[in-house]
This record gives structure tokens, sequence and C-alpha cells, in this order.
């Protein structure tokens, strides 16, 4: 997953997390101090700043209204348009040298950077998929059944490659849902 | 430009006014960045805080530009500063000065890293031989068995796997969302208000 959090930011910006849409985030710390605009490369950048008492100031920062970046401070990361993803993994070969006995585990094939078609592939359409946009590119997180009526999975896939993977484990699609 | 030339002499000045501005915050920030082992990240900080200089002594690279004028001597100040320079006619909202913001295109770069190795199921022994010892090792014991969660802070970037009974059962890569290799080829130039 892209990186969100920068470190020693005070514990009230806590509540405010990566995808938050900018109309909620006033409503979890208060107005902003300071709320600023820039309009570059067809997208739209906000900067709130927050500002507590004793506290360094908080800067949440938006792409087209959503939520991408805090920090502590006010400076505005150049690259903040930017984003680093996993290359897609080298051949299987590779993988299988890398770990001796990694292939007769599990399912084996799913690894950071694998693309969405390869995951369908081998577990067939997702049970849930959200769509959205992270920093104007198309991302999902998708729950895969990979395990017919036993197991689920939960994906994160960013422009298209994979970025975050978690067992659901035994737990009930039911309870996945709610993020548990 | 020479030093008895009057022109060249108070241009000469106000460009040294404005490197102690810029130099200052630039050796503090790369002293912090030195401290806190992320050099790259502190680095970019530097060069935004230069910039930011930059900006609020603009009315002194104006002067300095003036006076190179009557020298003959051209402005090469660099791409991004001329850049800066340019935004006020370009403010996208009216209001306040705010500080001139350097921004790199937009782009998605895709990093080899050896977290790209690691698969489900895979044990804790091949996690540590594929991206070596981590920096952080969690232990929790728990009803549905023994989870552990290792934490990297590069290979090349931090990343974070959890395992359950001695199998991979995920893993999120802390993917910086800010690359800071090289220098900016087209950098935009903003302003806000």
């Amino acid at each position: 997953m892209a990186r969100f959090e920068a470190p020693g930011l005070p514990e009230f910006a806590r509540p405010v997390v990566l995808g938050l849409n900018r109309a909620v985030v006033p409503s979890l710390l208060g107005a902003p101090a300071e709320d600023r605009h820039w309009e570059q490369y067809g997208k739209t950048l906000e900067q709130m700043i927050f500002k507590r008492l004793a506290m360094p100031e908080v800067s949440v920062f938006f792409i087209d209204g959503w939520a991408v970046k805090k920090q502590a401070g006010r400076l505005v990361p150049a690259d903040i348009f930017s984003l680093a993803l996993p290359a897609v993994p080298a051949a299987t070969e590779e993988a299988i040298d890398a770990c001796d006995d990694g292939w007769d585990k599990g399912d084996g094939q799913v690894r950071l950077g694998t693309r969405e078609e390869d995951v369908r592939a081998l577990y067939d359409d997702p049970k849930l998929r959200v769509h959205y946009s992270f920093k104007g590119h198309p991302a999902d997180y998708a729950i895969f059944e990979a395990q017919p009526g036993r197991s689920f999975a939960r994906f994160t896939f960013i422009d298209d490659v994979l970025t975050e993977f978690a067992d659901g484990g035994k737990t009930p699609f039911s309870e996945l849902l709610h993020g548990r | 430009m020479t030093s008895s030339h009057p022109a060249g002499e108070i241009g000469a000045q106000a460009l040294a006014t404005l490197a102690r501005a810029v130099d200052a915050q630039v050796r503090d920030v790369i002293s912090k960045a030195a401290q806190e082992q992320a050099p790259l990240r502190l680095l970019s900080r530097a060069a935004s805080l230069a910039l930011e200089a930059l900006w609020r002594h603009r009315g002194v690279v104006t002067v300095l530009a003036g006076m190179l004028s009557l020298t003959g001597v051209p402005l090469t100040l660099p791409t991004a500063a001329q850049a800066c320079a340019l935004t006020v006619a370009e403010k996208v909202h009216g209001g306040d000065a705010a500080p001139c913001v350097l921004l790199l295109p937009s782009r998605a770069d895709h990093l080899a890293s050896s977290a790209t190795h690691l698969h489900w199921g895979m044990s804790a022994a091949d996690v540590v031989r594929i991206m070596g010892k981590p920096k952080q090792v969690d232990t929790v014991e728990e009803q549905g068995g023994t989870v552990q969660v290792f934490r990297y802070r590069s290979n090349p970037i931090p990343t974070t796997v959890s395992l359950v009974d001695d199998a991979l059962t995920g893993w999120r890569s802390m993917w910086p969302d800010l690359k800071r290799l090289g220098s900016p080829s087209s950098p935009g130039r903003l302003s806000s208000g």
C-alpha cells in the first residue's frame, strides 16, 4: 500500500486515514488553520493545515478530493503526485530458485506486483470489488475466494499490480466485509 | 560581472544575501536528514526549502537580475527557480501570498524489490532468506496460532510481512509515494492562494 503516514505525527492526526474524502476531515480534526489549493497536471492538490496548541502543525494532502498523505509541518512534497509500485515479479523460475520449498505451499503464485488478471485467473472473479482512484491511478480493493467454501483473501491493486495482500483465513465472508 | 562595476557589486551583495538565506535552511535540513538516516526524503525537503527561500527573497532575485542585465551578464538561475518566479501570474486561486511550490509530474514508477519474491504460504525461514533479517519482529500467541509480524525498513522499500504458524499470510509494502531519484525534468510551477 502506498505510504500515507510520516513519522513524528501528533496524536490528534491519527483519525485521518488514506482515502478519506476531503469533506470528512474537518469533522474529524476541526476546521483547518489554512486550506491551500493548486491545479497541476490535470489534478487538484489541496493542503489542509491543522494546528493544536503546543503541538506540531499537521498537513493533510488531498488529490482530487481524496486524502493521499499526512505529515508534520507545512512543506509540500515535490513529488506528491508520483507513485512507486512494485515491479511485476520476475520469471517463475527465479522465484522458485529464491525459495526452494515455496511452491508446494498454498497457491504460491500470489506475489507483490502480480497483475490483477493473473489473480483472477487463479481465483475467478472477486466476491467483492471496490474500485477507486489513488493519485489519479486506478485502484481496486478486492476479496477473492481462495479456497471454495473455506477461505477468502483480501487484495489491493494499484495501477493493475498487487500492492497488498492479506489471507482472511477461515473468517466468514460476512465478517471480512466488516473489515474483521 | 566584475567587482569594480557598481551594478556588479550590488548584484554580488544581493546574491550573497540570497545564498545565506537559502544555505542556512538547507544546511539545517540536511543535518536533520543525517540524524534521521533519511537523506533522500530530507534532501527533497531541503530543495523545497531552498525554493521557498528563493520565493521569499524574490525581490532580491529581481534586483539581482536587473543588476546583472546592466552588466550584460545573462541570468542563469536554475530552471526550477525560474519556474518558481513565474508562478505569480499563474495563480489558480487568488488571495494571500503563499509559498511557491515545485511539483514533479504525475507518474508511477515500478521498483524492483526482493519483496516480490515473497508468496503466500512461505515459511519464516524463507522470508528471512529472501528479505534478510527483519528490523523488528512482533510475536503474538493467539487462539488460532502464533502470529509473527516482520518489519523491514528497506529492501528497498519498507515492508511488513505477517505469518501465522510459520506460513506467510500477508504483506504490506509501504511504498513511498514520493520518489526522489534524479532531478525534475519538467517541474510544475504553482502558487497557492
